[in-house]
């Protein structure tokens, strides 16, 4: 067990460094899941921050267009020149601006009138917000409405008009989410701060090997090591035993920290999900492990693994759904995104999700993506003792 | 002098490692966000449910509505699956298999249950909510017609435009590019790229210090001055960057069909300020003393990370997080590199003018003369008690 607890003096050398990037990654699922509104218990609306350009002020049926609009979206100011409108989409500070154009209430009303064609609003959207074109079915129902209260004569005065499509607007269809135990809903926040936790874990995990990998790999080190009598697959069990150890700080602290952070989110919640979710984080900890190792097998330096780190959390994080939902990739690339492990981590987070509370039905295709998670461990870990066997006979020969 | 520069040159080519994947690193991302979805905006079908019970037999105009939304082709709304219990749409619910479903109500009017499944960014609920709220709209409207002026709803130009959806906006672009989602992503990889070459910079001037390194120690009595060493090896890894930033950039502009504005030369201009940003970042955190180069590495992944998240890399969530920092804490973001790159090839993309453009550059620049000072203050240093 000597190289094992070497292996471990030499990864407890560093414990401000390790901490301090492993609570910096940490703090970066923590504001990723800022923006998340814990309220799944009730339907909210998406909708895009609004600039509304009016160069119709002054109009009775214009301005009470845009007050609409303005109740049921976060209204930003935005002067009314193209410089002022490209800074708003450049920088992602309206998603959709709305410009009513000089003479348009008296246009609409017309039109409405005489049962000709609406006059139209521009709009710009951003596209760089995946919802921002929401604005419009609201505009096009409450415009909609507008008209058929002038068309018909219900409304005698564009005032009036408006007047009544605002109050066709408080009318809507029942909605509910649904609710399947009569336990706490889990911590959405929580969630979304375990769901990037695959990608602080697989960095960290990366960066915590690599610490005990590169004091190893070192060419007078490893030249000493080669020439010890300790079989080849005994020194790399030891080292993967301590790789392990290393893992389960990277775990604990990752995990403890969101525990710590979303205590409060977690008051009621069932501790058996919670506890389901933390070994999955767990299960997936094992795959940066052995992804670890494997890249220990490949590259020598701290330095490098970090930067390989960085590219294979992200691919994992994408293409296994992290960041964006599979659901708006390409068929090709859903089919593609059941050969990331994130993914079945992704899967396991979803089910435990829905779980309020632990059943038969929760926990059978929870193991099958736990399942998975162990197989792309033990491949892994499998390369790369082949590879590490590989590098002994290229060393001899 | 230039000798330095050649051998600092041949040096960091020689340090296969970090080059390799460095360059690797743009190639792969970009050629995966490209797959991913050539346009994030193109959304599939929403999957969803709707139960044929018995008011919905009797509700032909919704059903009307349910099968013009699920039609297929380039404007399908809806990827829609009929059952014929409440029961059965709860189950497709629990098991992930639909956002929601409709039912009508007793009322007539639809109502729609959404999963309790872990949706942080799920829009797809509004776009279900929108469809129920327009046909209780639109249901409601008519009688309030009827109520105040039925003779109208005999009106033959009325019936017509009741039954046509007219749509009341069109979509203008203001920009000199047209808005879209997938250039958010480049823009801030080419950032994050720009931060993580800051590991060339980082493995230069640690081979010319003489407390980090045994080669900087070896140096550190040659007969060589000290500033010409600096600057040779500085312009070596500024050189060495822009390489890599170039690469990744002519691959995502040429191979990968991405526009990023109408002016390469612009766009190199852009590149080479950031290659001076990323060299300046790397020789300070380089030449911090005492600390090994694998804990060097880790602060400049954490930088990288960090500034990625606030420039809205990592997917929604991260994007209006980033939105938020920049309507409210708009000066904070002027320190963050990712975004401080982003916004240049921002700027080319959206301006008419070059004004955005030059403001970064001189931003960038000016970011970078603080790093190259602070990386000074530890540079300077050329006696030590211990090495």
């Amino acid at each position: 067990m000597h190289i094992f607890r070497t292996a471990l003096r030499i990864f407890f050398s560093r414990p401000v460094y390790l901490l301090t990037y492993l609570t910096a990654l940490s703090a970066i699922g923590i504001f990723m899941s800022m923006g998340i509104d814990d309220s799944q218990n009730e339907f909210e609306e998406a909708r895009p921050t609004v600039a509304i350009i009016n160069r119709d002020q002054g109009n009775d049926f214009s301005e009470a267009f845009a007050d609409f609009v303005a109740s049921r979206a976060e209204i930003v100011e935005l002067a009314d020149d193209r410089q002022s409108m490209q800074d708003a989409v450049a920088q992602n500070y309206a998603s959709y601006i709305m410009i009513i154009p000089a003479g348009y209430g008296d246009e609409f009303a017309s039109a409405a009138a005489h049962g000709m064609a609406s006059p139209v609003i521009d709009t710009v959207i951003s596209q760089t917000v995946i919802f921002g074109a929401l604005m419009d079915p609201l505009v096009n129902d409450y415009l909609s409405a507008a008209r058929l209260y002038l068309q018909s004569g219900t409304a005698a005065t564009p005032h009036e008009a408006a007047q009544l499509a605002k109050e066709s607007m408080e009318d809507s269809a029942v909605a509910t989410v649904m609710q399947y135990e009569d336990s706490t809903a889990m911590s959405v926040s929580y969630l979304g701060y375990m769901t990037f936790a695959s990608y602080t874990i697989l960095l960290s995990v990366i960066i915590s090997v690599s610490v005990l990998l590169a004091a190893f790999n070192r060419t007078d080190v490893r030249k000493r090591d080669l020439a010890a009598p300790v079989s080849r697959l005994k020194f790399n069990m030891q080292l993967a035993a301590a790789c392990f150890v290393a893992m389960l700080f990277s775990w604990a602290v990752v995990g403890g920290l969101g525990l710590v952070v979303y205590r409060d989110a977690l008051v009621g919640v069932s501790a058996t999900v919670i506890i389901l979710l933390l070994v999955s984080l767990l299960a997936f900890s094992l795959v940066a492990l052995s992804l670890a190792f494997l890249l220990g097998q490949i590259l020598a330096s701290e330095t490098t693994m970090n930067v390989a780190g960085n590219i294979i959390g992200l691919v994992f994080a994408f293409m296994g759904g992290i960041f964006i939902p599979t659901d708006f990739m390409p068929d090709i690339m859903q089919s593609i995104a059941q050969f990331v492990p994130t993914y079945y981590y992704g899967n396991a987070i979803t089910e435990l999700a829905q779980a309020q509370a632990v059943s038969a039905q929760t926990i059978t295709p929870l193991l099958g993506n736990l399942g998975m998670l162990v197989l792309f461990a033990m491949t892994f870990f499998a390369v790369a003792l082949a590879l590490s066997r590989l590098r002994l006979q290229s060393s001899a020969s | 002098m230039l000798n330095t520069f050649k051998y600092s040159v041949l040096s960091l080519a020689r340090n296969k490692d970090v080059l390799l994947w460095v360059i690797l690193f743009p190639l792969v991302l970009a050629t995966m966000f490209l797959t991913i979805s050539g346009d994030f905006s193109a959304m599939n079908p929403i999957p969803t449910a709707v139960v044929e019970d018995i008011n919905y037999a009797n509700a032909s105009e919704f059903a009307d509505v349910i099968a013009t939304l699920s039609q297929p082709g380039d404007d399908q709304i809806l990827d829609m699956r009929h059952v014929e219990t409440q029961e059965e749409a709860d189950q497709l619910l629990l098991d992930g298999e639909i956002v929601g479903y409709f039912q009508i109500g007793t009322d007539a009017n639809p109502r729609v249950y959404f999963s309790p499944r872990f949706t942080p960014s799920d829009f797809r609920r509004t776009i279900l909510k929108d469809i129920a709220d327009r046909f209780v709209r639109a249901q409601a409207s008519i009688q309030t017609v009827a109520q105040h002026n039925p003779q109208a709803l005999a009106d033959p130009v009325l019936l017509t435009s009741l039954s046509d959806p007219a749509s009341f906006t069109q979509q203008v672009t203001v920009t000199a590019n047209e808005s879209v989602m997938s250039v958010r992503y480049y823009f801030a990889l080419l950032g994050m790229i720009a931060v993580l070459a800051a590991n060339i910079a980082l493995i230069g001037i640690m081979r010319t210090q003489a407390n980090l390194s045994d080669l900087g120690a070896r140096r550190a009595v040659g007969a060589t001055s000290r500033l010409k060493t600096l600057c040779a090896t500085f312009a070596a890894c500024w050189i060495f960057s822009l390489v890599c930033l170039l690469i990744a950039y002519s691959y995502a502009r040429f191979i990968l069909d991405i526009n990023f504005g109408s002016n390469d030369f612009a766009g190199i201009l852009a590149l080479a300020c950031a290659a001076l940003m990323a060299t300046s970042l790397g020789a300070l955190v380089g030449s911090i003393p005492t600390l090994t180069e694998g804990v060097k590495a880790g602060i400049l992944t954490v930088i990288a990370c960090f500034s990625a998240l606030f420039a809205g890399l990592y997917g929604d969530p991260s994007m209006r997080l980033a939105d938020n920092i920049t309507r409210n804490f708009p000066y904070l973001q002027q320190l963050n590199p990712v975004e401080q790159v982003a916004s240049l090839f921002y700027a080319l993309y959206f301006y008419d003018s070059y004004v955005q453009f030059f403001q970064g550059l001189i931003s960038l620049l000016i970011m970078s003369i603080v790093l190259f000072v602070g990386a000074l203050l530890f540079l300077r240093r050329q006696r030590y008690a211990h090495i």
